[in-house]
């Protein structure tokens, strides 16, 4: 079998997984709602209350419109193969990705992005939806340049994502028990990417400290590109911020996992 | 009657002694599930510095005010990680692997075993440590009187709060006898359970009648706070009382109903 005709076979198992438990899969987007719905009456609380028409230099539609945006896109990038790729190595699962010709790495990228495919097509719609409302309140302008950079970026997050757990997952030769680990890594990603709050809730110096690290650029960096809340000069130093990061990370998780596969014994499988 | 619940009682004490030698086996693990908990309450501790730096009032009540509520919330969380989550995510195991048979043959509740044989000590530690500081702080802030009633009133409205917290987390466990696959069920009930994180003044009326009346979760962490602000009387924690009772005997019979449609998966 070629490559594309092999990892083809990947997307698609991928995707046939994504949708195993339809139902599952359903109420998994309406769960996604459930955390954007209580963070708009809090902070429709707090904005009615404090009478003021920025908090953190966001307006009450900037506000709202990110919390929204954010948790779409916190959904769309969330990573949940550690535990799959934790119990290969534990397991000895991996031995039968080692003596065929299929790279692992390949393997579980192709796969991930099976598995977002649709997610990915419906949060496209949900996105013009939000991005039509958003502008016929006047909360956004739907500039094209924004546009194509956020769509990039986005793609760019997903990625980014995908590479800093899977460097986390390389702990996993190293330690026993790890879904702990997982649990704090993915909970403190998610808090300093701006997933459930955005950035300037920490304070200027923070969010200052917080673009010198990948970080933002997964969740804060395309939803303030969308927002319009960043400036011209600023979205496109963050591109190549992200890219950056892109290529340190894919090198990071090629080295540390040929240095952890010394350690793998191969046993079970 | 008394006898039964002497033998139940008994039964969940070596429950927790069984439990807990479990858990000093693997101590590491131990320090981890606190360390987990601390991560999820620094996640939560995000909203309280969201109050503090706007100054948030909600109908009156100071920043200080509200964390009585927020620490209700984390203490309730505490005692559901503690006591009821480990078991609720076992029940969709025991029914898709067919585990719940033996359960099934054993002389005691089959509900009684399913829903409460495990209970995590590590977990429930930074919550309910964390959550009483905050409810202290608010108590002194609101110069709410050190009172006996005060404090028995409070203590019955905590217990209310474990039972609706039973009641209401079980759901999707429940639901699991129908469709196996729940994940995103409790999902969904677990993104709901953060909606108690403040008090429910700051939804709209309509959210708020659901959240009292068709899925009591707001009762879990208003009704305390409320009841030490003054804003409800003992009346009103009588009608607490009875009426979490009914939820509980309304999930009985929903427990027996379902367990009739289990089919054992196992060979």
């Amino acid at each position: 079998m070629n490559r594309r005709r092999l990892y083809s076979a990947v997307f698609s198992m991928g995707v046939q997984h994504s949708m195993e438990y339809r139902l599952h899969f359903f109420l998994g987007l309406l769960g996604a709602s459930f955390p954007i719905l209580v963070q708009y009456f809090i902070w429709t609380a707090v904005y009615r209350h404090s009478g003021q028409s920025a908090l953190f230099s966001y307006s009450y539609s900037q506000i709202i419109l990110y919390t929204i945006l954010a948790g779409l896109v916190s959904k769309l990038i969330a990573t949940q193969f550690e535990h799959q790729i934790a119990d290969d190595i534990k397991n000895g699962g991996l031995n039968k990705y080692l003596i065929k010709p299929v790279s692992y790495f390949g393997y579980r990228l192709v796969t991930f992005l099976g598995q977002k495919a649709i997610y990915y097509g419906m949060t496209a719609v949900l996105l013009v939806v939000i991005i039509w409302i958003a502008s016929i309140r006047g909360v956004l302008d739907p500039q094209m340049t924004r546009l194509i950079l956020f769509a990039m970026t986005l793609w760019g997050a997903l990625i980014l994502n995908f590479l800093i757990a899977y460097c986390i997952c390389a702990s996993a030769f190293y330690l026993h028990e790890i879904s702990y680990f997982f649990v704090i890594s993915s909970l403190l990603v998610n808090i300093l990417s701006g997933g459930m709050f955005p950035l300037e809730i920490f304070g200027e110096l923070v969010v200052k400290a917080l673009q010198f690290t990948p970080f933002p650029y997964t969740i804060y960096f395309p939803v303030n590109i969308l927002s319009g809340k960043m400036e011209a000069a600023a979205m496109y130093q963050g591109l190549l911020w992200q890219c950056g990061w892109i290529g340190l990370f894919f090198w990071l998780s090629r080295l540390t996992w040929r240095v952890a596969m010394k350690k793998y014994s191969a046993v079970g499988g | 009657m008394l006898k039964t619940v002497r033998k139940y009682m008994r039964l969940y004490g070596i429950f927790i002694k069984n439990c807990l030698i479990a858990q000093m086996e693997f101590r590491g693990n131990f320090i981890m599930s606190i360390l987990v908990e601390s991560v999820y309450l620094l996640a939560k501790m995000l909203y309280v510095l969201v109050v503090f730096r706007t100054d948030l009032h909600v109908e009156g009540i100071p920043p200080e005010g509200l964390l009585l509520f927020i620490g209700m919330h984390t203490v309730a969380t505490g005692i559901y990680v503690g006591l009821f989550f480990t078991n609720f995510m076992k029940i969709p195991e025991y029914i898709k692997d067919g585990s719940l048979d033996i359960l099934l043959t054993k002389p005691v509740s089959l509900q009684f075993m399913a829903s409460l044989r495990y209970v995590d000590l590590a977990l429930p530690i930074p919550d309910i440590l964390v959550g009483f500081v905050m409810i202290v702080i608010g108590w002194h802030a609101m110069a709410i009187p050190l009172s006996f009633l005060q404090l028995i009133g409070f203590a019955l409205l905590l217990l209310v709060s474990v039972v609706i917290t039973y009641c209401v987390m079980i759901i999707p466990a429940l639901l699991s006898f129908l469709f196996v696959q729940t994940g995103s069920v409790s999902e969904i009930a677990h993104a709901v359970w953060d909606a108690n994180n403040f008090p429910m003044a700051i939804y709209p009326s309509w959210v708020r009648r659901i959240g009292t009346f068709v899925i009591p979760l707001f009762l879990i962490t208003n009704f305390g706070p409320m009841f030490l602000l003054g804003q409800i009387n003992w009346l009103h924690v009588g009608y607490a009382m009875a009426g979490s009772a009914m939820l509980f005997a309304a999930v009985r019979l929903l427990w027996k109903h379902a367990v009739k449609s289990y089919a054992s998966a196992s060979s």
